[in-house]
């Protein structure tokens, strides 16, 4: 199999069908980083969409010195957020009763998912600070290395070792809080045991 | 090593960048307590690996499109259809027929003879590189024989390759030929677009098989071969012509 810089290259070029086999091997990584940002299938598609295209047209600023990967990432970061920024915006505009009805990121689609792990993940994540939030998109949904997480963020692979690990720590204080809370709400109901 | 510090480097540890790993590995087999911590950790890494959904919607192939869109502005993407196989196949057939010829004057000469240009002006792709490295089961040698790729109008060029291989004649169309598109061995359309009376496969031939369905597909319709061009050795592109 060819190297990126192979296809990079040719895209330079201007050549379509090469930066398509990019888009091919790089499709997982942008959708799943977007959705671990936007917390959405819709607005991780578009940002995903977004983050592709941007990344044709800005080709040529790709200084070959860092990993596709790591460039890549920021493109698509910056997408994902760019989107959830104008959700929030459109939120900010709605009438208080509508909002109401709106969990952070999660679309009415979503909710008919009847995964409560997943659920549970999702709030969790959503109570994460931004930092922590993102390193644990980048390794576990990205699954970049500490390396090119050190790259993508410039900071060091020590930092990332303690981020990463405060990230995580914290994210399962967060699932064992809404698993008691989940019982809790069943035993008032007088439901599931 | 200690418990505690042995629970601050499990982090690390599940994603392999641990440099004490063969420490804390032999401390989890002898202590429950850290031991418990590490599946926990282990099942929340694992949980991310269900958590993205799977999209309905082919993102890359909503790119590529869009992409091609602002490629080709003006051109319709003509349907294609896909045989593995009849690009290479064919380049080797025009390969083995260059290569039959002496690497001479003469050899030039006999392309030049080829049958003339259409009047009528049109985008062309020219034969060009036939570049085969050896694969697998590919026996064929590799070798480069024409050069660099031109866009060229027809009416003005002399120099267009025409396999010389009887099967593969090449007549050059009085209907007008537009751009090929060279599209990844992923795709599959079946379809021709008649008002372009242009075809595109694509692909790499890998066995004789393919080649021969390609060539059979070909005949059936009543398609003629008009030109070969690779884009790159793995993903070469072959237009062929509706002669109806």
């Amino acid at each position: 199999m060819k190297e990126d810089s192979f296809f990079v290259k040719k895209a330079k070029e201007g050549d379509g069908e090469a930066y398509g086999e990019l888009v091919r091997r790089y499709e997982k990584f942008v959708y799943n980083t977007a959705y671990g940002i936007t917390l959405n299938s819709f607005d991780a598609f578009d940002a995903s969409q977004n983050a592709f295209i941007k990344g044709w047209r800005a080709i040529n600023t790709f200084k070959e010195e860092s990993s596709f990967s790591t460039w890549l990432y920021r493109i698509v970061s910056n997408c994902a957020k760019d989107i959830v920024f104008e959700r929030q915006k459109r939120k900010a505009d709605l009438p208080a009763e509508e909002v109401a009805g709106l969990s952070g990121g999660i679309t009415p689609e979503d909710e008919y998912i009847k995964n409560e792990e997943g659920e549970l993940l999702k709030k969790a994540i959503l109570s994460l600070d931004s930092d922590s939030r993102e390193i644990i998109v980048m390794r576990e949904l990205s699954e970049l290395s500490y390396a090119e997480i050190a790259e993508a963020l410039e900071i060091e692979i020590g930092t990332v070792k303690s981020r990463l690990n405060r990230a995580r720590t914290k994210l399962r204080e967060k699932i064992l809080e809404q698993k008691g809370k989940t019982v809790c709400q069943k035993e008032e109901k007088g439901g599931v045991r | 090593m200690t418990c505690f510090e042995v629970k601050e480097l499990l982090s690390e540890y599940i994603d392999g960048e641990c440099e004490k790993s063969a420490e804390i590995t032999e401390h989890l087999e002898n202590c429950k307590d850290c031991k418990k911590e590490y599946e926990e950790l282990l099942k929340l890494k694992a949980s991310f690996k269900v958590f993205v959904p799977r999209s309905e919607r082919s993102l890359a192939d909503s790119v590529i499109s869009e992409i091609r869109r602002e490629t080709f502005p003006e051109k319709k993407i003509p349907f294609i259809f896909r045989h593995i196989g009849l690009v290479a196949s064919l380049a080797i057939i025009v390969t083995v027929a260059i290569l039959a010829l002496p690497k001479t004057e003469n050899a030039e000469k006999s392309m030049k003879d080829a049958p003339a240009p259409s009047e009528e002006s049109e985008e062309v792709y020219i034969f060009e590189s036939v570049k085969k490295e050896s694969a697998e089961n590919n026996s064929f040698a590799t070798e480069e024989i024409l050069t660099e790729p031109e866009y060229a109008d027809i009416s003005k060029s002399e120099e267009y390759l025409v396999p010389t291989d009887d099967r593969a004649q090449i007549t050059l169309p009085e209907a007008s030929l537009n751009v090929s598109l060279v599209l990844p061995e992923e795709e599959l359309i079946r379809a021709f677009d008649e008002e372009f009376e242009v075809e595109v496969i694509d692909g790499g031939i890998k066995t004789y098989e393919e080649h021969d369905e390609i060539l059979n597909f070909i005949y059936q319709n009543e398609y003629e071969i008009d030109s070969m061009k690779s884009f790159w050795e793995e993903k070469p592109v072959i237009t062929v012509i509706s002669s109806k």
